[in-house]
């Protein structure tokens, strides 16, 4: 008897045999569209600008990436800020409205966020109020400011 | 982004890789270089397990995490592990002798194929922004609240989504940043990849031991293939971290059951303590693992479950204190809220079950790794292989209904709500991950269960000169191709400044750039004021704000117009757009 038909070895030959085959073919087909996949993927992040790269999972969410920036620079990195938003605020994308503070949290460490902290970044909110003292150091498109409100 | 960075990356691994090696030539011992080189994947993985898990026990208890901890604590365990293995009567390995003939030939085209994917995989790594929600929303925070308060800033880590979860990946992370010199949260893409060449490393590295080459390599190649596997390896989570532990652990824990080495539960030890302080599922995963290895070796009870026993105590006890700490601090639990059995959601177990297999069989997650393994399974059962088979059977099952059961408890529902979400996707990998190590083991045991005897010694040449053509040319040749296309980039933040040296359309004369829009504000206003009219502010590319005039035609008028505004106490360059 041949090796593939002896009972029951020949059986479990076999099916060893095929079930390598099987991944063999399917590491024959997929390899070269991963390789090619990875190329890809790596020439699009290397020509990605800085602030783009920087900011990834932000982008859109955080309406404008101007926003981040200007917050690093104003906010001390040993104070508090708070994020604000407008509850009927309409910029930015769907993440906006839940999650733009928790993107901001990871964006400003070492600053620590904090409810009633004397820097606000502000999505659509009424600066009104804040009160006449609150003072503000950036404002920017899509309806986002950075107000310092002394304490 | 910078060499820098990626330098720092490098000692940093060198340093977790030597404490591995050390610490399991002491627990095993090397019998050559050649047996050293084959585990030097589990020696890394061991090292990041050992050097991470007490580090986050350090933390735990208020030790400061600083630049000397993250160098100082591998190098002391090294040099632990050493003195210890001498005082062991362990020796240096010396020598080795590659076994020849074909099985070596295949060997190196699946190290080839797989180092060559690999390399692939680094390029998008390299320069990856961080958009995965769970890597900004709290994995990447704790890392770099840890790097920069120096511990576990309690109003900051109690106040994180996933607050429970365990901090061994952020310890992790953190350790990165130090290496790094920053928080530069691109290149720690390129310390999840690293982690992936170890557990492809070790997983290879241990399976041959059993399994014939002809047999292992495609699938160790097809592992980097399937698409939520090999595709997510730089993924900055804990998830397909947690689910490398998890598969080395059980590859170990049934090596063990089959051939008592003391060597491999240390090992196992080791690697389930790192599990425990990776996710909360590291405690499933855990439990499901020990159940698995009790029914394995239910025949051999008297002398395999108290060895397990002290197993488990280990682990219980590298997993309590940070259980004790977020309970100390008002953490709500990492158990489900609503309890571990809720009769109030028994409509949605029909659908969690149905949305666990779908997502198992789903190709375009997974490829044929699934089908390919219950197949495996038939056979191993058919052939009899044994313990192996039973092991593998009971503990697919067991994750599998781990993952219906954390569907169920877990999922959130209601309009917009796919039951088990993106979760049970991540948590299955632990599931397929370990299809891909049980299938080579159990078609192997399968093979060599009906082999007529032991398998002659290669007597043809043993063709050691062709394997090492086939590992080193592709694997030197993708990165001279890769690189022929274009020199890698380190970009910084400098690199918007392009200073101009010919004509170009995109001509500009800049005043300054500033962190701050103020300054920026302020330059224009001393400009317009001095009668430079007609510049502008702009936020650059590279995150700064620009002062600029840009309506310049030629580079002789932008160079005459800079030296102009020089004269006028002014900073002024011609650049480029690029």
């Amino acid at each position: 008897m041949s090796w593939w038909t002896e009972w029951p070895t020949g059986p479990i030959r076999t099916a060893v045999a095929l079930l390598v085959a099987a991944v063999g073919i399917a590491v024959v087909v997929t390899y070269p569209g991963l390789v090619r996949e990875a190329g890809d993927e790596a020439d699009a992040n290397s020509a990605q600008a800085y602030v783009d790269r920087e900011v990834a999972g932000g982008n859109g969410l955080v309406a404008n990436q101007q926003a981040l920036y200007a917050a690093r620079a104003l906010i001390p990195a040993d104070a508090t800020y708070h994020v604000a938003i407008a509850g009927d605020y309409e910029g930015g994308d769907e993440l906006t409205q839940d999650h733009v503070a928790s993107y901001f949290r990871y964006a400003l460490i070492p600053r620590r966020p904090e409810e009633r902290a004397a820097w606000v970044v502000c999505y659509g909110c009424d600066l009104a109020e804040y009160g006449p003292r609150a003072e503000v150091l950036w404002r920017g498109d899509e309806d986002i400011s950075i107000v310092h409100v002394p304490s | 982004m910078t060499a820098h960075s990626l330098a720092g990356l490098a000692g940093l691994n060198a340093l977790y890789l030597a404490a591995g090696a050390v610490f399991l030539w002491l627990v095993r011992g090397a019998a050559d270089w050649i047996d050293a080189v084959r585990f030097l994947g589990l020696a890394y993985v061991v090292g990041v397990v050992v050097t991470g898990s007490l580090w986050t026990l350090l933390l735990i208890v208020g030790v400061s995490f600083s630049l000397g901890l993250v160098i100082g604590l591998p190098i002391a365990l090294a040099a632990g592990f050493a003195i210890a293995a001498r005082l062991r009567g362990r020796s240096v390995p010396r020598g080795g002798r590659l076994e020849g003939g074909w099985p070596l030939v295949v060997t190196a085209v699946g190290i080839a194929a797989s180092g060559l994917l690999l390399e692939a995989l680094f390029r998008p790594a390299r320069l990856s922004g961080l958009y995965e929600f769970d890597g900004w929303s709290f994995w990447v925070p704790k890392g770099k609240a840890i790097y920069e308060f120096g511990g576990l800033d309690d109003g900051f880590f109690t106040s994180l989504p996933g607050a429970a979860y365990p901090p061994l990946v952020p310890t992790l992370d953190a350790a990165a940043f130090h290496a790094m010199g920053s928080a530069d949260v691109v290149t720690l893409h390129a310390q999840y990849w690293l982690f992936g060449v170890g557990l492809v490393w070790a997983l290879a590295g241990l399976l041959a031991e059993r399994v014939p080459a002809w047999i292992l390599w495609p699938f160790v190649v097809l592992l980097l293939l399937a698409p939520r596997l090999g595709r997510r390896l730089q993924i900055v989570e804990a998830d397909l971290f947690l689910d490398m532990l998890f598969v080395l652990a059980a590859v170990l824990l049934v090596y063990w059951l089959l051939d008592r080495q003391r060597w491999r539960l240390v090992v196992a030890t080791a690697v389930l303590c790192g599990m425990v302080l990776t996710k909360r599922e590291g405690l499933l995963l855990f439990a499901v693992l020990l159940a698995a290895s009790l029914v394995a070796s239910a025949r051999e009870w008297r002398s395999t479950w108290p060895a397990l026993g002290v197993v488990t105590a280990v682990v219980v006890a590298a997993a309590l204190p940070w259980r004790v700490w977020y309970v100390t601090h008002d953490v709500p639990g990492e158990g489900p809220s609503d309890g571990f059995v809720q009769g109030d959601r028994l409509d949605v177990l029909g659908s969690a079950i149905r949305r666990v297999f779908d997502v198992l069989w789903d190709p375009g997650y997974w490829n044929i790794v699934v089908p390919v393994t219950v197949l495996a399974l038939v056979v191993a059962f058919v052939a009899r292989v044994g313990r192996v088979a039973v092991f593998f059977a009971v503990l697919l099952a067991l994750v599998v209904l781990g993952g219906i059961w954390a569907t169920w408890v877990f999922s959130l529902t209601g309009e917009g709500y796919v039951v088990g979400g993106n979760f049970i996707i991540r948590f299955l990998g632990s599931a397929v991950l370990l299809c891909i190590a049980a299938s080579p083991l159990l078609l192997g045991a399968s093979w060599t269960k009906i082999a007529n005897g032991p398998t002659p010694r290669d007597g043809r040449p043993r063709r050691i000169g062709l394997a090492a053509a086939i590992v080193v040319v592709p694997l030197l040749a993708y990165p001279v191709v890769a690189v022929a296309g274009g020199a890698p980039r380190f970009p910084t933040r400098d690199e918007c400044s392009r200073p101009a040296r010919a004509n170009a359309p995109d001509l500009e004369v800049v005043y300054g750039r500033f962190d701050d829009p103020r300054q920026a504000d302020e330059l224009l206003a001393r400009l317009t004021a001095t009668g430079f009219i007609g510049a502008e502010t702009e936020f650059d590319t590279c995150g700064r704000w620009k002062v600029s005039y840009d309506a310049i035609d030629s580079l002789q008028q932008g160079e005459a117009l800079a030296a102009e505004v020089r004269k006028a106490g002014f900073e002024a360059q011609v650049e480029h757009g690029g």
